[in-house]
Parts: C-alpha cells; structure tokens; sequence
C-alpha cells in the first residue's frame, strides 16, 4: 500500500496546480487509495458515484458491442473527470483537474501511471 | 444490514439501478408527503412496488416524480409478490420519458409529427442535413444522432448498417443522466459533455443549452480522433441548438 500512495504522491506532483483529486476504487466503490485536495470535493462520494458510472459504461458499451470499457471523461465548466479501468477491470483509478489542465498530458500521465497502479495493489 | 437517507441526496433512479446492477435481495421503504411506497428487489430487476391500493409499474413512474422524502433499505428481504416485468433500466427510461413529457409538454409537442405544419418539418429535414454534413467532418465517424433527454433520437444518422443509433441514444441517455446526477451531487460543476472510450470506440455526448437534449456521436477508436471529436461537437451543438424547432 505504501507504494501505491507513493505512486499517487508523484502523479499529484506531476499535475501540480491543476490538481484536484485522485483516487484507486474498487468495484465496490470504497477507494483504497488517494484522496482530495480540494474540501468542496469529497472523494469518497466521487469514488462511490463514479463506480456505478463505470458499471453502466461497461454494460451499455458490451449491449453496443463496444469491447471492454478504457475510460470515461466528463468535462464541466470547472472540472475534467477521468475514471479509467486499472489491470483486469477489478478497480478503476479516478482523477479529477481542474478545467485549466491539459487534458492530454492528463491521459498520457495516467497511460504512463496506470499499470504501476494495477502492480502496487496487494492482491 | 440497511441504508437510510433521504432522497434529497440519492435519487429514487440512483437507488433503483445501484440495487440492481449490485443484485440486491432488498426490501426499500420510501416515504413522501404521507404516502408509503415500498419496493422490492431480486436478481439484478426490480420485481414489485406498492403504494396504496396501486402496485406495479406505475408505482414506479409515479414515485420517480419524488425528489423529497426518507428511505430505508433493509437487505435480505424477499419480495411478498411479483407485480413487475420489465427490466430496471426499461422502467428508469420509461419513467424518465414520462418525466420529460409532463415537464415539457409544450416543447414535446413540437416534435410530434405534424405534417400539415411546414415549417417544423423543414426545421426537422435541417437538423438532419446538418447531421449529415457533420458526419463528414468526423475523423472514423459512424454515427451520430440529435436525442431527447427522454432517450428517443430526434435526427440520426449512420455510416455502418450495424450501428443502431436509436439502441446507442437509449444507452447512452442512461449514462450521461447518470453521470449528470454524479457531477451535480459532487457540486463539481455543471456538465458540458461525457465521453467513453472503449476497445473498438469513441462514444461522445454533449448537451445542448438547457440540457434536454444532447448530441451524441460514435466514432472508430482505431480511425478516430478525440480532439476532433471534441471539436467538431461543440461547433455542431451550437449550430444544432439554434436550428431546433421551438
């Protein structure tokens, strides 16, 4: 667990400013790594609310015929949501920068991230 | 084990689908305005509801108008009758339907077909060039279509045979609803667009001004471009918007 949070310490680092939020969940919803900077930002709901938002985009991407779910990405007017499967789909890692951010040094940060993530977590 | 709140923070949909995908054996208890209803689940579907004299369907597309009053979900608890047939999410997109057609009467009327007025009918031929025209400024485009907050295509059009805009506008209306509850609850915003990306696609929907209607496209992820994509939506939103019939 140590190196998890390790890892979400650097890619808080990397964000800088644009930072928000971040978050390893599980399935269940309960995230067991991560958390906000941002007090008007509670990533405990985010973690729980964005699980049942990627259950559905998985399940409405296969009726589609879609092929598995990579990611979802909500724009607001203050905010990109990035939640992205991690390993075999058992958890998904939830990121939240503000609108100033770059969103594709967001996606590449999180493409370099994303299976050191899914290598940290005990299993 | 159970759960109390109050609807005010988790909507009747939410605690419907949460409980099904999750294949709760449940009883859930709400109570609004003196009124009881009482619903049960079992193997991922919502199999019975109460209220009063009155059980069914109905019950359900009468207490989705609720947005104040206390639940309490007890598990384990088996349901005392089936009364339901339809899956969760075709009462959710029924019940979302019937939302939309008491909510906005006047403007559902003017997108019922009625041939003898002209000028809605050419506002409607519009919507659907432009559409076309979009597709072709698409990077891997394969669909796309103009949807009603109610999940039902009000312009569509598609490259590919297999795509089913009005099977992807259905999906697609119950994940962006979704994902709006999520981010208002959040606080984190208000909701431009959503967009998921998979194996074999990019799927993009962005509201229109006032958020009863999207545009929702499908590109190739192999072909395709998300900034493209992006692009083009937000040029193509607006103009849609202003070519809608009021």
């Amino acid at each position: 667990m140590a190196k998890l949070e390790q890892l979400i310490q650097q890619f808080r680092s990397e964000l800088g400013a644009d930072f928000i939020s971040t978050d390893v969940v599980g399935m269940d919803g309960l995230s067991i790594a991560g958390g906000s900077i941002d007090p008007n930002f509670n990533s405990t709901d985010a973690s729980a609310r964005f699980s049942l938002v990627m259950k559905l985009a998985e399940k409405s991407s296969s009726k589609l015929g879609m092929g598995k779910v990579d990611d979802n990405l909500v724009t607001t007017d203050k905010a990109y949501i990035i939640a992205r499967f991690i390993g075999e789909g058992s958890y998904y890692w939830g990121v939240a920068v503000t609108r100033n951010a770059t969103l594709g040094t967001v996606r590449m940060l999180m493409n370099e991230y994303a299976d050191q993530l899914w290598d940290a977590i005990p299993r | 084990m159970g759960m109390k709140g109050n609807l005010r923070d988790m909507a009747i949909a939410d605690l419907i689908q949460h409980n099904c995908q999750e294949r709760k054996t449940a009883q859930l208890r709400i109570q609004h305005s003196g009124q009881q209803a009482m619903l049960y689940f079992e193997d991922g579907n919502v199999v019975h509801a109460s209220l009063g004299e009155q059980a069914g369907e109905e019950v359900i597309y009468e207490i989705l108008r609720w947005e104040e009053g206390a639940f309490d979900l007890e598990r384990g608890v088996k349901p005392p009758a089936n009364t339901i047939k339809q899956s969760w999410s075709s009462l959710l997109l029924e019940g979302a339907r019937r939302l939309d057609e008491n909510n906005h009467e006047n403007e559902i009327h003017l997108f019922q077909s009625d041939s003898d007025n002209n000028l809605e009918a050419n506002k409607m031929a519009k919507l659907d060039d432009i559409l076309k025209e979009m597709s072709g400024e698409v990077t891997g485009y394969v669909a796309c279509a103009l949807v009603g907050i109610d999940g039902i295509n009000i312009a569509s059009h598609t490259s590919s045979k297999a795509a089913n805009p009005d099977d992807i506008s259905a999906q697609g209306t119950m994940l962006l609803k979704l994902v709006d509850t999520s981010v208002e609850k959040l606080g984190a915003g208000i909701i431009e667009d959503n967009l998921v990306t998979t194996e074999n696609a990019y799927m993009l929907m962005r509201f229109l001004p006032g958020k009863q209607y999207y545009l929702g496209m499908v590109a190739n992820r192999k072909t395709g471009n998300l900034g493209n994509m992006r692009l083009i939506s937000k040029t193509y939103a607006e103009r849609l918007s202003k070519a809608m019939p009021r």
